[in-house]
C-alpha cells in the first residue's frame, strides 16, 4: 500500500517535470519525485506491526519482525541529499529571476 | 634501413630548427635530405627480402617496394629544388619543411612496410602530413576535401586491415593477405575494402574530386609531390590488393568477362571513366594546375588498369607508366610552378608567349607533355604502348577503346598550357621577366633527362619490372638489348628514337635555313582606331576549346554530389541537436520517460 | 596509516577548512591532491572495511588496479586543471575540494547506497561549478535533469537491496542473475537510466550541449576531462559488477550508446562554434566509450578514456582560452588565431590527431584495440559504424585546425596581415602545464603498447571475481 503510494508520488513527480516551465514548480516537482522515492525506500524495510530495530532489554533478540534499518538510513541521506539540491536549485532560480524578471522558461527561451 | 628512417627523422626536426632561424636554409636542407635517401635507398636495390623492425614498426625490402620508394625519392627529390623560393610565400615556413620531410618517411615507410599496421601507419602519417602542406597553399577548403577523400578510403582500409588481422591472426601483409585463397566470401569484403584507399589516392573516379582541388591549390612546390609522388601511394594499395592479395583466385568463381573476373573487370571500368572523365575535364580547365590535376585523374585510370591486369604486358606497362607519369607530371607541374615563380599565376588566359623569356623551362615542359600524352620517343608512350598491348590481347575492347579516348584527348588538353601559356604573343606586362633561376632548372632538366631516358631505353625499367613479374609469377616481360618484346611484336625505342631524331634534325635544319618569321605582338593588331581595354580578350588561349567544351558543359560534376552529401549529415545533425538536444529541461525528463516505459514494455513480453 | 580512505577525507577535510579559511583554499585544493597522489601511491591495493564492519554491513572500498588507474587520471587531470584554471579555481576552491572528494569516492566505493550519495555529492559541487559559466538557466536544466537521473539511480540501487538484500557492488552480479528477468529488468534500467543522464547519453543528456558549450577554462576541463572520464569509469564499474543486461535492456543501452555516438559527431559536424563543436565531440566519444563497455570489453574502453580525457583537456583548456581572450568561439572570429599561439596550437593538434584516433598518437591505438575487440564479439557491423563516423569525426576536427592554422581568404595564399590582433590567451606557466599534459599524451602515443600493458591490469581487475578482503584503514 504505500508502496503504491510512494509510485504514485513519483508519477507525480514526473508528470509536473514534462509540463510545466515554470522554475519553482519545477523545483516543487522535483521534491514531489524525490518523496515518492523517499517512501518507496521506507516501504521496502517496512514490516507491518515491527519494531524498531533496537536492542533493548525487554525485547528478545531473535524477534523476527524488525523493521529493516538500512532504508530508513538511506532515506535519512537521501533526504539530505534532496534538500541540498533543492536549495541550490532555488539558489540558481532566484538568480534567473535577477537576470530575466520571470521564472518561466518558455519566456526567458534558449540562452545563448 | 632503419637508418634511413632515423636519419630522415632527425633531419626533419633538423630542418624544423634551421627553417626557425632561416627559412631559405630549412628548404635547402630539404634537398639535401631527401638526395640522402635517394641515395640510400638506391643502396638497398640488392637487399632484397632483409627485414628489419623499429620498435613496433617492421619492414621488408621487396623489389616493388624498393621501385616504388626510387620514384618517389626522385619526385620528393627534385621537387625539393624549388623549396627555397617558395619560402617567402608561405606562413608556416618551418611546418612547410618538416612535414615535407615526415611525408617522405611515410611514403617510404608504406612502401617498405612488412605489417598491415606499419603499413597503415605509414598512409596515415603521409596523409596528414600532406594535407598540413596542401592548408599553406591557396585554398583551406581543398586540403579539407583532400583529407576527408583521403579519410574514406583510409578508414575502409583500415577496417579491412583490421578484419584480416583478426581473421589471419598475422599482420605479416603476404601471411595475411594470402590467408583469404581459404576465405572467399571474406576476401571478397577484404578486397573491396582494403582496395579502397587506393582508388581514392590515385583519384579514380568517382573519387577524383580531391585532386584538381588539392593539385590546384597546393603551394606551387608541392603539386608535383602531390601528383607524381603521393598519387603513387594509392598504386602500391591497389598492387597490394591484385597482387599479394589472391584476387583472382578469391574472384575465381565469379562471372568472368575476356577471363578478367567481373569485380576486377567493375574496377578496371572506374579506371576507364577516370580516364574519358579526367581526359575530358582537363581539356575544360582553365587553369594550368588544375588541367594537369585532370591529367593525373586520367593517367591514374591507366596505371589502375594496367596493374589489376595482372599479365605479362599490361601489368609491366601499368608499373612503368608510374614511373613515367611520376616523372613527366613532376616536370610539368615544376615548369608551370617555374612560371607562376615569375608571373605569379597559373592562370593561362593570362600568360602567353613566355618561351620567348624561359625557353629552357618551355623545354622542359614540352618534353613532359609529350612523354604523357604517349607519343614517341618519350617514356610515356611505351609504358601506355604495352598496356594496349595487353588490353588488346585480351579483347578488352571497352577498355582499350577508353584508353585510345584519353591517349588521343590527351594531345587536346597538353597542347592547351603549350599554346597558351608558352606559344604566342607574350602579354606586355611579361617584357622583362627571366628564366628560371639555375637551381630550379637543374631540378627540371634532371627530370626532362629521365623522362628521355626511359622513352630511348625503357628497357632500364623493364628489367626491374619483369623481375617483380618473375617474384609474383607471372610470365615476365621480355627485354632484349635496346628491343621490348611482347606476343604481338617488338618495339626498339632507340630504333625509334633514331628515326625521331633524324626527323626533328630535318626540321631544324629546314627552321635555320628557311628566311626568320616576324614577331608579332599581343597589342600588334588593327582596332579601327578603338583602344583595347582588356589585351586578354585578344589573347589566343582565351577560350580556347569553347566549340568542342560546349559539348559537354552542361555535364553533370561529381563534387556537387559530396556537398550534398556533406549537407544532408549536417541537417541530420541539426536534426539531433534539435531533437535530442533541446534546451528544454521538460523535454529532456520525457525522453527518460519514454526510454523507461520503452524497456519495461519490452521486457513485459 | 596510508589507506585509500584518505583519498575522501582528506579532500573534504580540506574543503571544511577552506571554509574557515578561505583566503587559503586555492593552497588547500592544491595540496589535497598531492597528498592524494601520495596516498595513491603509497597505499597497499585491496579491499578496505570502514569502521569494521564486514560487508555487507558496512561499506568498503575497492582499490584495485582498475580505481588505481582511473583515480590517478583524475588527480592528474584534476591538478592541471586546477592549476590552469588559476583565480577561477581560487573562487571555487571549497566546491572543487568537495567534487574530488565526491569523484575519488565514487571510484572507490564498494556499496552501492554509498556510490549514490558520492554521485549526489559530485552533481551538486558540479553544479555549482558550472554556474562560473554565467548561464544559470542552463545550471537549472541540468540540475533537474540530474536530480531525476540521481532519483533513478536511488530507486534501482533500493530494489536491488530488496531483492538480494545487499549493496555490494563487488560480484553482485552473481546474485542478481540468479534472480529471473521480469525482476532484475526494472532495477537494471533505473541504474542505467540513472548514469546515462551523467553519461550525456542520448537521449536523456541534453544538459551537456549547453554546459560545455558556454564552458570557460575552469568548467570546460572539469566537465570534459574530469567528471566525464570518471563517470565512465564508474559506468565500467557497474557494468563490470552490477548489471545484468538482458537482450531488452542490452539492446536498448547499445542502441543508445551508438545513436550517441554517430549522431552526436553529426551535430559536432554542423557546428560552427568550436565549444559547441567540442561539446558534441565529447558526448558522442562518451557514447563509444559506453559502447565498449556494454560489448564488456573494459581494456578497449579504458584506453579511450583516458585518451579521450587527456585530449579533451588540452582541447578545452586551448579552445576556452583563446576563446576568452578573442571574445568569440566562432569559426569566422577565430580564423588563423593559431598563427598568434605557435605552442597552443601544437598541443591543440597533437590532441585533435590523437583524438581523432590518426597513427602515431595514443587514440590510433586505442581506437585499433577498439575495432579489434568487437571483432572478437562477432558483431562486425560495430566496426563499420565506427570507421564510418571516424570520418566524420576526422572531417570536422581537420577542418578546426585548418581554420585555426590558417587565416587565409579561400582562395588567396596566406598572408600575415589576415591574422587577428595577438591577445594573450593562456600566460606562460598556464602553457607550460598544457605542454606538459600534451607531452604525456604525445609520450603515450610512442609507446602504447607499454601503456596497454599497465592498463590491461586495471581491466581484468574490474570484474574481480576473487574476494580480496585487506584489513586496516578507519579503524
Amino acid at each position: 500500500m504505500i508502496q503504491f503510494a510512494g509510485i504514485a508520488l513519483i508519477l507525480i513527480g514526473i508528470y509536473g517535470l514534462m509540463t510545466t516551465k515554470h522554475m519553482i514548480k519545477l523545483i516543487i516537482a522535483l521534491n514531489v519525485l524525490e518523496l515518492g522515492a523517499n517512501i518507496f525506500i521506507i516501504s521496502v524495510g517496512f514490516v507491518k506491526n515491527g519494531l524498531a530495530p533496537i536492542l533493548t532489554a525487554d525485547v528478545p533478540s531473535d524477534l523476527l519482525n524488525f523493521v529493516d534499518p538500512l532504508p530508513q538510513a538511506m532515506v535519512l541521506t537521501a533526504i539530505v541529499i534532496g534538500f541540498g539540491a533543492t536549495a541550490l536549485g532555488l539558489a540558481v532560480a532566484r538568480k534567473v529571476y535577477g537576470k530575466y524578471q520571470t521564472y518561466d522558461l518558455s519566456v526567458i527561451g534558449g540562452e545563448e | 634501413m632503419t637508418m634511413i628512417f632515423i636519419f630522415l627523422g632527425l633531419s626533419l626536426l633538423l630542418s624544423y630548427v634551421l627553417s626557425r632561424k632561416q627559412p631559405t636554409l630549412g628548404a635547402y636542407f630539404t634537398i639535401i635530405a631527401s638526395l640522402a635517401g635517394l641515395i640510400s635507398v638506391y643502396l638497398l636495390r640488392n637487399s632484397v627480402g632483409v627485414t628489419e623492425s623499429f620498435y613496433y614498426l617492421n619492414f621488408q625490402i621487396t623489389t616493388i617496394g624498393w621501385y616504388f620508394a626510387m620514384i618517389l625519392l626522385t619526385v620528393y627529390f627534385t621537387s625539393a629544388f624549388f623549396n627555397p623560393f617558395w619560402m617567402d610565400e608561405l606562413i608556416y615556413p618551418a611546418a612547410y619543411n618538416s612535414l615535407y620531410l615526415l611525408s617522405l618517411v611515410g611514403t617510404i615507410g608504406l612502401f617498405f612496410a612488412q605489417d598491415l599496421m606499419t603499413l597503415f601507419i605509414c598512409w596515415e602519417t603521409a596523409v596528414w602530413s600532406s594535407m598540413l602542406i596542401v592548408q599553406q597553399g591557396k585554398s583551406r577548403q581543398a586540403a579539407w576535401v583532400y583529407f576527408v577523400i583521403s579519410a574514406i578510403g583510409s578508414m575502409s582500409t583500415l577496417f579491412a586491415v583490421l578484419l584480416t588481422m583478426y581473421l589471419s591472426g598475422t599482420s605479416e601483409i603476404t601471411g595475411a593477405l594470402t590467408y583469404f585463397t581459404t576465405a572467399p566470401v571474406a576476401g571478397a569484403l577484404v578486397f573491396g575494402a582494403f582496395i579502397l584507399a587506393g582508388l581514392t589516392k590515385i583519384g579514380i573516379f568517382p573519387f577524383h574530386v580531391w585532386l584538381p582541388l588539392a593539385h590546384g591549390s597546393a603551394p606551387h612546390t608541392f603539386s608535383p609531390v602531390l601528383s607524381g609522388g603521393l598519387v603513387k601511394m594509392g598504386a602500391y594499395i591497389a598492387y597490394l590488393s591484385v597482387a599479394v592479395f589472391p584476387a583472382y583466385q578469391v574472384f575465381g568463381d565469379s562471372l568472368k568477362i575476356q577471363g578478367v573476373p567481373l569485380p576486377i573487370y567493375g574496377l578496371m571500368i572506374l579506371g576507364a571513366a577516370s580516364i574519358v572523365y579526367g581526359t575530358l575535364r582537363a581539356i575544360q580547365q582553365e587553369d594550368a594546375k588544375r588541367l594537369l590535376a585532370y591529367s593525373s585523374v586520367a593517367n591514374g585510370g591507366y596505371i589502375l588498369i594496367g596493374i589489376l591486369m595482372m599479365d605479362q604486358m599490361a601489368f609491366a606497362g601499368g608499373l612503368m607508366h608510374l614511373l613515367n607519369h611520376a616523372v613527366a607530371s613532376a616536370a610539368a607541374f615544376l615548369a608551370i610552378a617555374a612560371v607562376a615563380k615569375r608571373t605569379g599565376t597559373t592562370k593561362m588566359s593570362e600568360l602567353g608567349g613566355i618561351i620567348h623569356r624561359m625557353p629552357i623551362t618551355y623545354t622542359v615542359y614540352l618534353i613532359a607533355i609529350i612523354s604523357m600524352a604517349g607519343i614517341p620517343p618519350m617514356g610515356g608512350f611505351v609504358s601506355k604502348w604495352l598496356i594496349f598491348q595487353g588490353l588488346s590481347e585480351k579483347g578488352l575492347i571497352l577498355l582499350a577503346t577508353a584508353a585510345a579516348f584519353g591517349s588521343i584527348g590527351s594531345y587536346m588538353y597538353v597542347f592547351r598550357p603549350l599554346s597558351a601559356v608558352f606559344l604566342g604573343q607574350l602579354a606586355p606586362k611579361y617584357e622583362h621577366i627571366k628564366e628560371a633561376n639555375p637551381v630550379m632548372v637543374t631540378a627540371m632538366l634532371i627530370l626532362t633527362a629521365m623522362s628521355l631516358l626511359l622513352g630511348v631505353l625503357p628497357n632500364l625499367v623493364l628489367k626491374t619490372i619483369a623481375k617483380i613479374q618473375i617474384e609474383l609469377g607471372i610470365n615476365p616481360i621480355i627485354v632484349n638489348g635496346t628491343a621490348t618484346l611482347t606476343e604481338n611484336g617488338s618495339v626498339d625505342m632507340l630504333q625509334v628514337f633514331t628515326v625521331f631524331g633524324f626527323g626533328f634534325l630535318l626540321i631544324l635544319i629546314l627552321f635555320m635555313v628557311l628566311p626568320k618569321s616576324r614577331r608579332v605582338g599581343l597589342m600588334d593588331t588593327y582596332t579601327s582606331a578603338e583602344f583595347i581595354h582588356t589585351p586578354e580578350l585578344l589573347h589566343y588561349g582565351h577560350s580556347f576549346y569553347a566549340p568542342f567544351e560546349r559539348l559537354y558543359e552542361k555535364w553533370p560534376s561529381v563534387l556537387p554530389l559530396y556537398k550534398r552529401m556533406s549537407m544532408k549529415l549536417s541537417e541530420l545533425g541539426e536534426w539531433a541537436e534539435s531533437f535530442f538536444f533541446h534546451p528544454d529541461p521538460n523535454r529532456a525528463v520525457l525522453w527518460i520517460v519514454v526510454v523507461a516505459i520503452v524497456v519495461i514494455i519490452g521486457g513485459a513480453q | 596509516m596510508w589507506s585509500p580512505v584518505w583519498l575522501i577525507v582528506l579532500p573534504l577535510l580540506m574543503a571544511f577548512i577552506s571554509v574557515v579559511i578561505k583566503k587559503q583554499q586555492y593552497l588547500l585544493l592544491n595540496l589535497s591532491i598531492l597528498l592524494n597522489l601520495a596516498v595513491l601511491y603509497l597505499a597497499p591495493q585491496g579491499m578496505v572495511i570502514i569502521g569494521g564492519f564486514r560487508p555487507p554491513f558496512g561499506i568498503s572500498l575497492n582499490f584495485d588496479r582498475y580505481a588505481f588507474i582511473s583515480l590517478l587520471l583524475i588527480q592528474v587531470l584534476m591538478l592541471f586543471a586546477t592549476f590552469i584554471a588559476g583565480p577561477l579555481a581560487k573562487k571555487y576552491g571549497t566546491v572543487l575540494l568537495v567534487l574530488l572528494a565526491g569523484i575519488n569516492g565514487m571510484l572507490l566505493t564498494n556499496d552501492l547506497f554509498n556510490l549514490f550519495v558520492m554521485i549526489e555529492v559530485v552533481s551538486i559541487a558540479s553544479f555549482i561549478i558550472s554556474t562560473s559559466n554565467g548561464k544559470f538557466t542552463h545550471t537549472f536544466h541540468y540540475l533537474i535533469l540530474a536530480s531525476v537521473g540521481g532519483v533513478f539511480f536511488l530507486l534501482g540501487a533500493v530494489m536491488v537491496y530488496a531483492y538480494t538484500g545487499t549493496l555490494v557492488v563487488q560480484g553482485l552480479f552473481a546474485t542478481l542473475g540468479q534472480l529471473p528477468n521480469a525482476i532484475s529488468l526494472i532495477p537494471m534500467m533505473l541504474i542505467i537510466l540513472g548514469l546515462a543522464v551523467e553519461l550525456k547519453l542520448m537521449p536523456v543528456g541534453s544538459w551537456a550541449k549547453n554546459i560545455y558549450g558556454n564552458s570557460n577554462v575552469l568548467t570546460g576541463p572539469i566537465f570534459a576531462a574530469v567528471l566525464a572520464p570518471a563517470f565512465g569509469f564508474v559506468f565500467g564499474r557497474m557494468m563490470g559488477e552490477v548489471v545484468v543486461l538482458n537482450p531488452i535492456t542490452g539492446y536498448t543501452l547499445l542502441f543508445m550508446a551508438i545513436a550517441t555516438f554517430v549522431l552526436g559527431e553529426l551535430a559536432a559536424y554542423r557546428q560552427k562554434d568550436l565549444l559547441k563543436t567540442l561539446a558534441f565531440s565529447s558526448i558522442a566519444q562518451s557514447g563509444l566509450a559506453i559502447i565498449l563497455f556494454t560489448l564488456n570489453l573494459p581494456f578497449a574502453a579504458i584506453l579511450l578514456l583516458i585518451n579521450n580525457a587527456l585530449a579533451k583537456s588540452i582541447l578545452f583548456w586551448v579552445a576556452t582560452g583563446v576563446s576568452t581572450a578573442y571574445e568569440t568561439s566562432s569559426m569566422k572570429g577565430l580564423r588563423g588565431v593559431f598563427y598568434n599561439h605557435r605552442i597552443l596550437g601544437i598541443t591543440f593538434s597533437i590532441a585533435s590527431l590523437s583524438l581523432v584516433g590518426i597513427p602515431l598518437f595514443l587514440g590510433f591505438y586505442a581506437k585499433v584495440t577498439a575495432v579489434m575487440a568487437i571483432f572478437t564479439t562477432g558483431l562486425i557491423w560495430i566496426p563499420v559504424v565506427i570507421l564510418a563516423t571516424a570520418i566524420i569525426e576526422g572531417a570536422y576536427m581537420m577542418k578546426w585546425l585548418l581554420q585555426l592554422w590558417s587565416p587565409a581568404k579561400e582562395g588567396h595564399l596566406a598572408s600575415t596581415e589576415e591574422v587577428p590582433e595577438k591577445r594573450e590567451a593562456l600566460n606562460m606557466t598556464q602553457i607550460v602545464a598544457v605542454c606538459l599534459v600534451a607531452l604525456i599524451l604525445f609520450v603515450f602515443g610512442l609507446v602504447p603498447q607499454r601503456v596497454g600493458r599497465v592498463l590491461s591490469v586495471a581491466s581484468q581487475a574490474e570484474i574481480s571475481q576473487v574476494e580480496t578482503v585487506a584489513e586496516g584503514g578507519g579503524q
